[in-house]
C-alpha cells in the first residue's frame, strides 16, 4: 500500500464498451468530460519528465573550469545568458530562462558512480546489492507519482541508445524497488500510445474483437495459475505484473492540440534505433514521444534514461565523430586511468553537454507547443527535470549533482532562479512529487521521499 | 615455481563453509576508478565488507576434506553428486534468444524470425542471462509479445507451406481443429494440454471466422481459426515461461513430471525447446531415471546447439561480449582493424569448442593449454614477426611460447579487453580472474579514488598500481586479491605481446596468491595458470557457475544444499577433467530432477 496518494481526485478502472465489446481501459481520459470533477481535475493535472545523463557535467569541479553554470546566483538573467553566460552550457536554454530553476549542491547519499548514481538519481533511497546490480530499497519518483495519480497505469520509461555493455537501465524503479525496464526503440514507444488509431474503424474493431478473445483465454489461463496456494511471493509478484500489463485497446488521440508524432521518422528508425549516428534523433523522438503522450494524457509522468551509464555514444563535434563520451568524460582514450590523452577532452565534454541541454530545450519546445484545455501548455502544466547520473569527469563524484528544473507544475514551483540548495537530491525529487499532486496520507507534502534518514523540500523554489 | 605456506594475513577472511566465496576485509575497501567502466562497480557499499567479518575461515568446511590447499590433498571425487534441491522459481521465462530459438522450433521456420530484436532489451539479472527465474512481463514486454504473436500466427496460417509444415500429419495435410490444437498445442506448451485447454482453444477457433470477415484476407475459415488459436498460444503463459506446476511431496522434494524435466533438460542444453527425442522420452517416461536424462543429456549436448550452449557459458564467464569495447589505435596496431574483435571472438570460440568436444578436457586445459586457434591475424597478433603459416580466415591450432601463454587469460581478447592502449590494466585483469574465475566476492570501491599516477620513465606499470594501493584501506583486497594476478601477467602488454620491459624498466611478473589457507609465490602467468589450475577454489567456481548456468538461478552457498552441490562438483571438475562429463553430472543430481517446495513463510 502506497504511503501516498492523490487527495484530490480518485483513480480506478472502468469499463467502457466499444461497439459490442466491453474492455478494460486505464481511466485518464474517460472522465465525464462535463462533470466538475472533471474541470478539477483537468485544471489539477501536472504532469512531469525526468531525463538523465551520463558521465557529469564540467562545472568547475576539482581543477576544470565551469563551462556549465550562469556566473550568478539569484534570478535567472537571460540578457547574461545571451551574453557574458553564453559560453555556458545553461545559456542554450534561454528561450525558457522565465521558466527555469538551476539547483546547485544536491548531493546523492546512498548509491553513486556509474553504477549507483542513476539509482540515486532517480530514488535517491538506499540500496541493496552492490556494483551494477545494485537496486533501490523503493521505487523511484515516476513510480510514486503514477502509482499516487494515476493507479493502475505505469510510468512512460523510455531510453536512447545501445544496450548490453556495462550498465543499461538504472534509473526507473518500482515501489519494490526492482527495475523498470525502458524501451530504446521509439517506434515501439509509438505503437504503444497509438495502438489502432488510424485504422479503419470497421477493421479496428475486429481487431479489437480478436484481442479481447485472446486475452480472455489468457487471463482465464494466468488466473488458473495465480489461484494456486502454493505459490512463492516472488512468483506471485511476477505473474501479477504480467497480469495486469494485458491490455486490450489504446485511447483515441484526436483530441491532442498540437504537433503531431512524425510517424514516417519513427517507423525510419526502427531496426536502426541503436546506430550510434541515430543517437541524437532517437533522443528527440523519445522526448516527441513523452510530450505526446502528456498531451493525449496516456500518462502524466515519464522518464528518458540517455545512454547506458557510462554512456559511449560517440557524438560528432565540428564535423568529426569524437571519442566514445565515457573516454572524454575521464579526459583519456579508455574507460580506466590511463591512457592516451584526449586533448581536448575538457571542449569535448563541454560540447556534449550542450547537446544535452538541447535535447532538454527540445521536450520544452514540445512541451510548449500544446495547448491544454484551458489555454495553459503543457510546459505550464509539467515540472521537468534534467540531471545527471555523476557530478564530474574525473572522479564522477556524487557531490554536488547538476539539476536543471523547467517548468511551474500549474503554478506549485517559482521559477527564474539560479540556487544553492544543499542537500540531497531527495529533497529536490520530493519537492516535485508534492508539484505533481501527490500527496503523504495527512495532506501535507511529500518531504520524505526515498531518504529515510532525512526529510525536506526545497522551499526556495515552492510558491 | 615456488611454493611457499605464509600465516594467514590478520584481518581478512578467506572461509570454506557459508560464506567461503566472500571476500572480505576488516580494514576497509579500495578499488581505483581505474576499473570504472566495466562492471566491477565503483560505490563504497559498507554493507558488503561488514558481511564478511567475523566469519571463521576452514573451520566452516562441513564435509571434511582439505578444500583450502592447491590440489595435492584434494581427494577424488567421481560422483554421483548427491545433493538435494534448492528453492527455484516455477515460472521461468524464455529469455528473448530462448524465445527466438522456441519459435523456430515450434513453427518449423528455416532460420529465426528476428522478431526479438524489437522486443525491450533486458539488463543481465543474474550471473547468466539463463536465470528467467527473475525475468518479468512488463507492459512494454507484453506489447512486444503481443505484436511477435499477431505477425508470426498471420505468416503460418495464411501461407500454405509454412500451416502444413505444423501440421500432425506428416504430409502436411489439414486436420480436425481438435486434432491440431492437441499435437500443436503439445507442442507449444511442451506438455500435453488438459481437456479444459483443449476445449478452451477449439472455441476460439470455432468463433475465429467472423472477427476476419474485413480482412484483406481469403474467406478461410480453417485458416482464421489457425491464425487466431496460434496468436493466443503464443501469448500463453505456458508458452512463455517454463511452468512448473507439480506440487505433490515426496519428503522435501517434489518430482517434476516428465515433460517439466525434459523442459528443464532442453533448455539448459539447447536453449529451446524439447525436441522430437525427448518428447518421446517423456511420454515413455524415460526422463524420471537417471540413466534415462544422462543419455539425452549427451545426446543433446553433443548436437549442435548444445555446442553452441557450451561456447555461450564460457562468453559469459569470461565476459567475451566485453570484447566489442576493444579501442586500439588502428594506425599504431593496424591489425586492431575492421574484423579484429570477430576474429578475437572466434579465437577464444575456437580453443574452447577444441578443449570440450575434441579434446573432451575441462578447466585444467583451458588454463593451462600451451596452444590457441588462429587464424592469419590472430598469429600475428601473437607474434608481429612470425611469417605466419595459417590460413587467412580459417582458424587453426597454433602453438605458442608455454613460457608466456597459458590458456585463456593469456589470449589475446582477455589481454586486450583489460588493458588501455598498450598499458595492461592490472587491477581490471586480477579483478576478472578474481571474480570470474575465483568466484571471489570482491567488494566494490569506494567513491571518489584518486587517480593512477602517470606513466613516466623508470616507472612501472605495476609500481604506479603498488603505489595508488599501498594504502592500508586499500591493500587488504588489492594486495593480496586483485594485484598479483594482475602482476603475473604483467609480461603481457595491452595489444597481448610479450614484452620484457617496461617504460625502461625490467618487467616484474612474481607474484604472492592467495588461495585458500596458503600463499604462493609464483612467477609470470605459466605458474599462475598452474596454480589455479591446481586449485580447489578454481574448480568449485568452474562448478558453481556451470551450476547458475544450467540450473538457470544463482547458486546461494549461504543454503546448505548449493554449498554441498558446489562442494561435490568442484570436486568431480578437478578430479574427472572433462566439461562435458561435469555437465551431465549436474544435469541428473536431485538438485536438478526435482524442486524444492516453497517455504510456508513465502507462501502469498
Amino acid at each position: 500500500m502506497s504511503r501516498y496518494n492523490a487527495p484530490r481526485i480518485s483513480r480506478r478502472m472502468v469499463l467502457r464498451g466499444v461497439g459490442t465489446v466491453a474492455v478494460g481501459l486505464p481511466m485518464l481520459d474517460i472522465f465525464a468530460r462535463q462533470s466538475p470533477a472533471y474541470a478539477r481535475a483537468e485544471a489539477s493535472k501536472v504532469y512531469s519528465a525526468f531525463m538523465l545523463q551520463q558521465n557529469g557535467a564540467i562545472q568547475g569541479h576539482g581543477r576544470e573550469p565551469d563551462m556549465f553554470w550562469p556566473r550568478k546566483f539569484g534570478a535567472i538573467d537571460p540578457e547574461a545568458m545571451r551574453g557574458s553566460d553564453a559560453d555556458r552550457t545553461t545559456s542554450e536554454l534561454v528561450d525558457y530562462a522565465a521558466d527555469l530553476n538551476f539547483i546547485r549542491r544536491l548531493d546523492f547519499r546512498y548509491s553513486n558512480n556509474h553504477d549507483g548514481g542513476p539509482v540515486a538519481a532517480g530514488a535517491a533511497a538506499p540500496v541493496r546489492g552492490s556494483g551494477t546490480k545494485q537496486l533501490p530499497v523503493s521505487g523511484s519518483a515516476d513510480d510514486v507519482i503514477a502509482r499516487a495519480m494515476t493507479p493502475g497505469i505505469e510510468p512512460l520509461n523510455v531510453y536512447a541508445g545501445r544496450k548490453g555493455t556495462f550498465r543499461d537501465d538504472a534509473y526507473a524503479f518500482r515501489e519494490d524497488g526492482s527495475l523498470r525496464i525502458a524501451d530504446n526503440n521509439p517506434w515501439n514507444v509509438f505503437e504503444r500510445l497509438m495502438g489502432l488509431d488510424g485504422l479503419d474503424p470497421k477493421q479496428a474493431e475486429l481487431i479489437q474483437k480478436r484481442r479481447l478473445s485472446v486475452n480472455d483465454l489468457v487471463r482465464d489461463e494466468m488466473r488458473e495459475l495465480l489461484g494456486r496456494a502454493d505459490l512463492s511471493a516472488e512468483d506471485r509478484r511476477r505473474l501479477d505484473l504480467h497480469f495486469t500489463s494485458i491490455r486490450e485497446l489504446e485511447t483515441d488521440t484526436d483530441a491532442v492540440v498540437g504537433p503531431k508524432l512524425d510517424e514516417a521518422a519513427l517507423k525510419a528508425i526502427d531496426g536502426e534505433h541503436t546506430e550510434n549516428g541515430n543517437m541524437e534523433a532517437v533522443v528527440r523522438l523519445q522526448l516527441e514521444l513523452i510530450a505526446f503522450a502528456f498531451a493525449s494524457d496516456r500518462v502524466r509522468t515519464a522518464t528518458l534514461q540517455v545512454g547506458g551509464c557510462n554512456d559511449h555514444t560517440r557524438y560528432t563535434i565540428d564535423g568529426k565523430e569524437q571519442p566514445p563520451f565515457h573516454y572524454i568524460s575521464h579526459r583519456i582514450m579508455s574507460d580506466g586511468g590511463s591512457g592516451d590523452a584526449i586533448p581536448n577532452a575538457i571542449e569535448l565534454h563541454h560540447q556534449i553537454d550542450r547537446i544535452h541541454a538541447r535535447y532538454f530545450k527540445h521536450l520544452l519546445d514540445r512541451l510548449s507547443a500544446y495547448t491544454l484545455p484551458d489555454g495553459r501548455t503543457l510546459l505550464d502544466a509539467s515540472v521537468n527535470l534534467w540531471c545527471n547520473s555523476v557530478s564530474d569527469g574525473p572522479p564522477h563524484s556524487g557531490k554536488d549533482v547538476p539539476h536543471v528544473l523547467a517548468g511551474n507544475a500549474g503554478g506549485f514551483l517559482k521559477t527564474g532562479q539560479h540556487i544553492e540548495a544543499k542537500g540531497y537530491n531527495s529533497s529536490l525529487l520530493s519537492t516535485i512529487i508534492s508539484a505533481s499532486g501527490v500527496r503523504k496520507a495527512n495532506g501535507d507534502l511529500v518531504d520524505d521521499f526515498g531518504d529515510p534518514d532525512s526529510k525536506g523540500l526545497v522551499d526556495a523554489i515552492i510558491t | 615455481m615456488i611454493l611457499a605456506i605464509s600465516e594467514r594475513p590478520r584481518g581478512r577472511i578467506f572461509s570454506f563453509g557459508p560464506n567461503w566465496l566472500r571476500l572480505g576485509l576488516a580494514s576497509g575497501l579500495c578499488l581505483p576508478w581505474a576499473a570504472c567502466s566495466n562492471g566491477e562497480g565503483e560505490s563504497a557499499d559498507e554493507s558488503s565488507a561488514s558481511d564478511s567479518l567475523g566469519q571463521s575461515g576452514d573451520e566452516n568446511n562441513s564435509h571434511g576434506d582439505s578444500m583450502d590447499t592447491l590440489g595435492s590433498s584434494f581427494e577424488p571425487f567421481e560422483g554421483p553428486i548427491v545433493s538435494d534441491p534448492a528453492p527455484s522459481s516455477r515460472f521461468i521465462r524464455l529469455n528473448h534468444r530462448q524465445w527466438e530459438n522456441t519459435v523456430r522450433d515450434l513453427l518449423r521456420l528455416p532460420e529465426l524470425s528476428g522478431l526479438s530484436s524489437s522486443f525491450v532489451a533486458e539488463p543481465s539479472t543474474g550471473r547468466f542471462d539463463t536465470h528467467g527465474g527473475t525475468l518479468t512481463v512488463s507492459g512494454p514486454q507484453w506489447l512486444s509479445y503481443r505484436k511477435a504473436a499477431e505477425i508470426l500466427a498471420k505468416q503460418t496460417a495464411r501461407d500454405p507451406q509454412a500451416l502444413a509444415a505444423i501440421m500432425p500429419d506428416s504430409s502436411g495435410g489439414q486436420v480436425e481443429p481438435r486434432a491440431f490444437i492437441e499435437d500443436f498445442g503439445a507442442r507449444a506448451y511442451r506438455r500435453p494440454l488438459s481437456s479444459s485447454e483443449v476445449t478452451a482453444l477449439v472455441e476460439l477457433f470455432e468463433k475465429a471466422g467472423p472477427l476476419f470477415e474485413s480482412e484483406d484476407t481469403p474467406d478461410d475459415d480453417y485458416a482464421d481459426g489457425i491464425e487466431l488459436v496460434l496468436t493466443a498460444m503464443l501469448q500463453s503463459p505456458h508458452f512463455l515461461y517454463r511452468v512448473e506446476a507439480q506440487s505433490e511431496r515426496k519428503g522435501e522434494r517434489i518430482e517434476l513430471s516428465d515433460y517439466e524435466l525434459a523442459n528443464r533438460l532442453s533448455y539448459a542444453l539447447t536453449h529451446s525447446m524439447p525436441d522430437a527425442k525427448l518428447f518421446a522420452a517423456a511420454d515413455a517416461g524415460e526422463l524420471k531415471d537417471r540413466a534415462g536424462m544422462a543419455k539425452h543429456a549427451r545426446r543433446l549436448l553433443n548436437s549442435r546447439p548444445g555446442q553452441a550452449m557450451v561456447k555461450d557459458f564460457h562468453d559469459q564467464v569470461l565476459h567475451v561480449r566485453e570484447f566489442e569495447t576493444i579501442a586500439k589505435d588502428p594506425e599504431k596496431f593496424p591489425l586492431f582493424g575492421e574484423g579484429a574483435i570477430a576474429d578475437l571472438e572466434r579465437e577464444v570460440a575456437a580453443f574452447v569448442d577444441h578443449v570440450v568436444f575434441d579434446a573432451e578436457l575441462g578447466l585444467r586445459e583451458l588454463l593451462t593449454a600451451d596452444y590457441s586457434f588462429a587464424n592469419q591475424r590472430i598469429a600475428q597478433m601473437y607474434d608481429s614477426s612470425s611469417t605466419s603459416t595459417q590460413a587467412k580466415s580459417e582458424f587453426s591450432k597454433l602453438m605458442l611460447d608455454s613460457e608466456q601463454r597459458s590458456g585463456v587469460l593469456t589470449q589475446l581478447g582477455f589481454l586486450t579487453a583489460n588493458a588501455e592502449g598498450v598499458e595492461p590494466n592490472i587491477i581490471l585483469r586480477g579483478v576478472k580472474i578474481a571474480d570470474h574465475l575465483l568466484c571471489l566476492e570482491v567488494p566494490p570501491p569506494p567513491d571518489a579514488v584518486p587517480e593512477l599516477p602517470p606513466l613516466s620513465d623508470g616507472v612501472t606499470n605495476r609500481q604506479r598500481v603498488e603505489e595508488l594501493t599501498a594504502d592500508p584501506a586499500c591493500a587488504g583486497c588489492h594486495a593480496t586479491f586483485i594485484n598479483p594476478f594482475g602482476f603475473a601477467l604483467e609480461g603481457l602488454d595491452g595489444v597481448g605481446q610479450s614484452r620484457t620491459l617496461d617504460h625502461g624498466s625490467p618487467v616484474d611478473t612474481r607474484a604472492s596468491i592467495l588461495l585458500g589457507d596458503e600463499t604462493v609465490e609464483i612467477d609470470g602467468p605459466r605458474d599462475l595458470a598452474e596454480v589455479m589450475a591446481a586449485s580447489s577454489r578454481a574448480h568449485h567456481c568452474y562448478a558453481l557457475n556451470w551450476a547458475s548456468y544450467l540450473y538457470a538461478r544463482e547458486i546461494d552457498l549461504e543454503l546448505e544444499v548449493d554449498e554441498a552441490l558446489t562442494h561435490q562438483a568442484g570436486r568431480l571438475s578437478w578430479t574427472i577433467e572433462s566439461t562435458r562429463n561435469l555437465i551431465v553430472e549436474l544435469l541428473t543430481t536431485d538438485a536438478f530432477m526435482t524442486r524444492a517446495p516453497e517455504a510456508k513463510g513465502d507462501l502469498r
